[in-house]
């Protein structure tokens, strides 16, 4: 049964290789095909183990290969096993389930472009890279498909080449990218030296050798793996790429840069919970960045006036959210959001390429208006996601932002809770400032030269596939409220530390009997139920009244509040910021270093040294004589050296 | 342990020495005078015909190699002739295996016309 | 009285059997098939190898290890290793040279024939157990080789490698078969087993006799490996053999005479130690200096590959040295590194020959590195990236075969203690670079001077050549578990 497993992130790869090698000569445009049938049989077999992990509540596992076992290269020995638990099973049918919806509409959407097989190469490479990401069961496998992600990313937000913004943002999204794999590269040297491996589980693995370790040296684990999931999931400094990422085409904003990729840190992390148990202070870390960039995030939102730059800001948010979920240690509530999120956030992109699209690639909203008619599914997809996001009640976004803000208060940090519900409160907002700029009031474009029109059915019926689990997701799995279903099958995972066998088995009653306890109270599940309707009700209201009626003007607004409007407006000067502090000092440091160092110094004895081993080159070409005889009596000298020196000498001459 | 190659040296040493001795005897004592038959390889002998260094044909190269490989089979027979009775049925085999790789070569030379004079 | 002859245990020499015996056949059968059906005797070859590979994998997993023929070969699964290595060197070679003879107008000749005996003796090589059995199995090695080196009856050139190989080899064999009887008079024995039995605890290990013995049998090793300053036969009769040839001698003969010296030092005289390592010390200091050195300023790509093969002879003798029996686990590290890096360098260092073969032209070899190379990445993109290939993995570039090599190779060495010669590997890696490197730079950046002809056809023999060479120098670079395991369990040198 679990010989199979290979086959997941296999299809993907094949797929990659076969658009790749072939797909240029492919008849008509076909490229696609063998990229849809890959992701439909990889979704087929991740819901197979998936079911398999349902019945029997064990994890299932295949060791591929290993890395170097017999190069004894200080026990560096790499298991290429995937590995599929109940957290690993979420993620997997988020990247298959919905890359496979997103693998159809882009058949749609990128139908005329002519890089077309290019195009499904990446997309199918990313999710070969993505799905490793999360398969592995060890911090080396991670980091493979965490580069393999990053390196997918920057080719697809690149895809448009000839563009120079697009070049820029793909630069961009690489180069904080590396910073924080370089965060978590350190973070796994010191895990090796600290542990001897980079196994999660297992007697060996991390998780089961936690005891005893420092909790300093945990921290800084803590905190440098971090500095990973702060670039990937666009926190705290490194915010900056993802808004900029937006450059790529549409449906790659839909996969990467909002349902899968940018959660891999909080996926990492969530892996990696016992381990950040065991750093308390790394965590509150976790929680502060999250929150910061949470609620930042929410308010550059609310003034973008180009339609995938808010939704890019409302990623960001989101993320914050699962990030300081996590910071609380609400685990559970983090990956239900995730879940969630990955569904409507889709959903949102692609709706948004689809309005894109019909109004002949137009992303400013104040060219919008009015679109409700000529794109009434566009229109009723986008609104049935657009609730979700704003956590309209029983939607999936509801539930799930509202288990974080009850987990996160009942985990002891109320104040981070009603940080939260103000960031909800702005989330409805702005997203309902999106759906009646776009949708509702009097076009705004020339209708001369613009005829918007609805998506073919390719497109649309992604949109509607998505809809459905947005609006009903969170009653399938989040009732009753922090004990539904979605915590039922993610419990094992955090049982026990996920990995403390023996321990496990010690605390067994301890845990038995802190589940019971571990339960938010009635008044606070009921409370947070309200007080996420209530702010939810009253910002799509405040958006009905500014943008839906215009009975409140939001010029008006914008100059009541003309200081924190330009705040936003340039997104709290991040970018200005990061010019002058560190782009151009490094560019003064990069011009002293190429035309000092580099090109004086460093190429000064690389030169030196090339002259001086070509000159012993040329001296040594002389010897080379071509007569028979004078090679012979290079024989004989060594011979008469070597017999010499054991003779008169003997032996031991060189000291070892 | 060097020591006991004293003699070895002594006689290194004689030998080099009555060399040296002669050849430098010859050098003081020996008549001067050149003339075109002391620049012969036998002073008093036949009259060389022909200079020695002349080219001959590969030919004769060859039926020597020959020889040289049939000579050593023939030497390898006499020990084995002379122990045959002790060795039994094996050294009966493997001689027999002998010649047949022997049989090979020949075969091989005879086809490539090695043995064709002309 | 009865004389007991040793039992006749023909299993444990199988492999060279096969060999022998296909060699024969193909002897005779050159003579009757037409020599427009010659090319039948190629794939005639490659089966015979093939088989003996089969046969190696039998014994492999039968009953080894064993001693034959009265001590005078031990079948070992080292052996084995290393015969698998030097019989699928042959088989491509074999490949390698079917189709550049005809496009040569070389002529067949006894080509094959003279190739499977050289085998032959590559696999006696590696199973010698006895300074006697060795010393036959490298002149049927060594002759089949200067017979080969000329065959290419035609050039001058490959006439005078010829000569000059066998001149030079004979010259010191001279010294070796002395060696053998400087230790035979020593020891009053040629066999690996007894000479190991005769040195434990014995007074011995300070006698004169014996240690001459040894440095003029080191002589002999240092001019079949190529080991500064031994090895300025190398470059001549590199160049001058035909290109299939050189691809083939460059590599059997070296991973065969790596395993006997292996065999030898660590097998037989493991007492002589601290003699042994420290000749090979500083012969593989002055290799690696010398060969990567003087590869620098050549422009013919067979010099070049040449003096490469020189330098890469130093870094497997840098883990010769580091073979130290009395420290198990250092010994093992160091012994299975020599294993790996013969294993890797016999698919990256043939694979650049068969790029080689691959560009030569029936009027022009096609060797100059400014004038052929350039721009080689235009016209024939695929050749020009397996090229690249092999050149990184030659110079020991990350991902490569060849890089697993050196890193296997210098931490044996550091861990035996020997950190001065894992110093000067490195940096002689990196001037080695240089030369590496620019092959690539010119396929890839300069400008072709036969841009109008028509790329050359690469016929199928010689594309399966490139493909399993290139696959396996990729393979051993990102996974080198399993010949790393298989290496592993060859570790077993058999002196009971």
């Amino acid at each position: 049964m679990e010989n199979w497993l290979f086959l997941i992130p296999l299809m993907p790869l094949l797929a990659f290789a076969f658009d790749l090698l072939l797909g240029r000569r492919f008849p008509g445009k076909w490229a696609h095909a063998p990229a849809w049938i890959a992701m439909a049989v990889a979704f087929v077999v991740s819901l197979l183990a998936v079911l398999r992990v349902a019945r029997t509540g064990e994890p299932v596992s295949q060791t591929l290969w290993r890395w170097m076992p017999g190069a004894d290269l200080g026990g560096f020995d790499i298991p290429f096993t995937i590995f599929i638990d109940q957290l690993t099973s979420v993620m997997i049918l988020i990247i298959t389930g919905i890359g496979f919806l997103i693998h159809i509409y882009s058949a749609g959407y990128m139908g005329h472009d002519p890089g077309y097989y290019r195009f499904f190469a990446y997309l199918s490479l990313f999710v070969f890279a993505m799905l490793v990401l999360v398969l592995g069961d060890n911090f080396l496998v991670m980091f493979f498909g965490w580069e393999g992600v990053g390196l997918c990313s920057y080719l697809l937000i690149g895809y448009w080449f000839d563009r120079r913004s697009a070049g820029d943002a793909a630069k961009k999204a690489f180069i904080v990218n590396r910073v924080g794999d370089f965060g978590f590269l350190i973070g796994m040297f010191l895990l090796f030296t600290t542990f001897g491996t980079l196994s999660f589980f297992g007697p060996e693995g991390i998780f089961a050798n936690l005891a005893g370790k420092g909790e300093g040296v945990l921290t800084a684990i803590g905190l440098l793996l971090f500095v990973g999931a702060m670039g990937k999931s666009a926190q705290g400094p490194l915010t900056v790429w993802l808004p900029d990422a937006m450059e790529g085409p549409t449906p790659v904003s839909a996969l990467i840069h909002a349902a899968t990729m940018v959660t891999a840190g909080v996926y990492m992390m969530v892996r990696a919970h016992a381990l950040y148990e065991a750093a308390p202070v790394a965590l509150l870390v976790v929680l502060i960045v999250g929150l910061a960039t949470c609620f930042i995030a929410a308010t550059i939102g609310l003034v973008q006036n180009d339609i995938k730059r808010v939704m890019a800001y409302s990623t960001v948010s989101q993320l914050g959210y699962m990030v300081f979920a996590v910071g609380a240690g609400a685990f559970i509530p983090a990956i239900f959001h995730l879940m969630t999120h990955a569904f409507f956030k889709a959903l949102l992109f692609l709706g948004a390429g689809s309005v894109i699209h019909g109004m002949h690639e137009e992303q400013d909203m104040r060219k919008m208006g009015g679109l409700r008619r000529s794109m009434p599914i566009t229109y009723a997809t986008l609104v049935a996601g657009s609730l979700a996001l704003a956590g309209f009640p029983l939607t999936a976004g509801f539930f799930s932002k509202d288990e974080i803000l009850v987990g996160t208060w009942f985990e002891g940090y109320p104040l981070a809770a009603i940080v939260g519900w103000i960031v909800a409160f702005m989330t409805a907002f702005y997203t309902f400032r999106m759906i009646f700029l776009t949708f509702h009031g009097q076009p705004r474009f020339d209708p001369e030269h613009v005829h918007p029109h609805e998506s073919p059915p390719v497109m649309t019926l992604p949109l509607i596939a998505l809809a459905i689990p947005s609006l009903l997701l969170g009653i399938i799995v989040g009732l009753p409220a922090e004990a539904g279903p979605i915590h039922q099958w993610l419990g094992p995972v955090f049982e026990g530390g996920g990995g403390h066998a023996d321990a496990a088995r010690t605390m067994a009653v301890a845990v038995a009997a802190a589940e019971e306890a571990h339960h938010p109270p009635a008044w606070l599940t009921v409370g947070g139920f309200a007080a996420s309707t209530l702010l939810s009700l009253a910002g799509i209201a405040l958006a009905w009244l500014m943008y839906g009626t215009g009975r409140i003007s939001a010029q008006a607004m914008g100059r009541r509040f003309a200081g924190l409007y330009a705040l936003f407006y340039n997104k709290w000067y991040l970018d200005d910021i990061y010019q002058a502090l560190i782009v151009a000092p490094l560019d003064v440091l990069a011009r002293i270093l190429w035309k000092w160092v580099d090109a004086g110094f460093i190429d000064g004895i690389v030169n030196g040294v090339a002259h001086l081993t070509g000159g012993v080159s040329q001296q040594l070409r002389k010897v080379q004589t071509g007569v028979v005889s004078n090679y012979a009596l290079a024989i004989a000298l060594g011979t008469v050296i070597i017999v010499g020196v054991y003779l008169l000498l003997g032996p031991q001459f060189l000291a070892r | 342990m060097l020591s006991s190659y004293v003699p070895v040296l002594v006689l290194f040493l004689l030998a080099a020495g009555l060399a040296a001795l002669i050849l430098g005897l010859a050098q003081i004592m020996g008549p001067r005078g050149l003339n075109a038959g002391a620049e012969d390889p036998y002073e008093s002998g036949i009259v060389p015909t022909e200079p020695a260094r002349k080219r001959f044909p590969v030919r004769f190269a060859l039926v020597a190699m020959l020889f040289l490989v049939f000579d050593i089979e023939a030497v390898f027979f006499y020990p084995w002739a002379v122990v045959f009775k002790r060795l039994g049925v094996f050294g009966l085999v493997e001689m027999f295996l002998f010649i047949g790789i022997l049989l090979v070569g020949y075969i091989y030379a005879y086809k490539k016309g090695a043995l064709n004079w002309e | 009285m009865e004389i007991a002859p040793p039992p006749f245990d023909l299993g444990a020499i199988a492999p060279f059997l096969i060999v022998a015996v296909g060699a024969m056949i193909a002897l005779l059968a050159d003579l009757f098939i037409p020599p427009a059906r010659r090319p039948a005797l190629g794939y005639f070859a490659l089966g015979t190898t093939l088989v003996a590979i089969g046969a190696c994998v039998w014994l492999w997993g039968g009953a080894v290890p064993r001693l034959a023929f009265a001590n005078m070969i031990a079948v070992d699964r080292f052996g084995l290793f290393v015969t698998i290595v030097t019989l699928i060197g042959a088989a491509l070679s074999i490949l390698l040279s079917v189709d550049f003879l005809q496009e040569q107008r070389l002529g067949y000749g006894e080509y094959f024939p003279l190739m499977l005996f050289t085998v032959s003796g590559m696999i006696l090589l590696a199973f010698a157990n006895d300074l006697i059995t060795f010393f036959i199995a490298l002149e049927i090695l060594s002759l089949g080789l200067y017979i080969l080196a000329g065959s290419a009856r035609g050039r001058a050139v490959s006439q005078e490698s010829a000569i000059k190989y066998f001149l030079l080899g004979s010259f010191s064999f001279g010294f070796l078969v002395y060696g053998t009887s400087l230790i035979y008079g020593a020891t009053g024995t040629t066999n690996f087993t007894a000479l190991r039995v005769a040195l434990e605890g014995s007074g011995l290990t300070d006698n004169p006799l014996l240690l001459a013995g040894l440095a003029l049998v080191l002589v002999g090793f240092a001019f079949k490996l190529a080991l500064a300053p031994f090895h300025m036969w190398t470059p001549d009769v590199y160049s001058g053999a035909p290109t299939a040839v050189t691809a083939f001698m460059s590599v059997g003969t070296k991973v065969a005479t790596f395993a006997a010296l292996l065999r030898l030092v660590t097998g037989a005289l493991p007492a002589l130690y601290a003699d042994w390592s420290n000749a090979l010390f500083a012969l593989a200091i002055v290799t690696m200096i010398l060969g990567n050195l003087a590869a620098i300023t050549q422009r013919n790509i067979k010099r070049m590959l040449a003096y490469s093969s020189i330098g890469q002879a130093g870094y497997v003798l840098v883990a010769v040295v580091a073979s130290d029996t009395t420290q198990p686990g250092v010994n093992d590290a160091a012994q299975s590194s020599v294993l790996f890096y013969l294993l890797a360098y016999t698919f990256m260092n043939l694979g650049a020959f068969a790029v080689v073969v691959a560009l030569a032209r029936p009027d022009d070899e096609r060797l100059d590195l400014d004038r052929d190379y350039a721009g080689l990445a235009r016209r024939q993109p695929l050749l020009a990236a397996a090229m690249a290939v092999f050149m990184l993995s030659l110079g020991g570039i990350p991902l490569t075969a060849g890089f697993m090599g050196k890193l296997l190779v210098f931490r044996a060495a550091i861990e035996a203690g020997y950190w001065p010669l894992a110093v000067v590997g490195v940096l002689t890696s990196a001037v080695a670079l240089a030369f590496y490197l620019r092959v690539v730079v010119r396929m890839y950046a300069g400008e072709s001077r036969h841009a109008e002809e028509r790329p050359a056809r690469v016929p199928v023999p010689l594309a399966v050549v490139l493909a399993v060479c290139l696959v396996a120098t990729i393979q051993f670079g990102i996974l080198p578990a399993i010949p790393l395991d298989a290496a592993r369990g060859a570790l077993t040198i058999t002196a009971p």
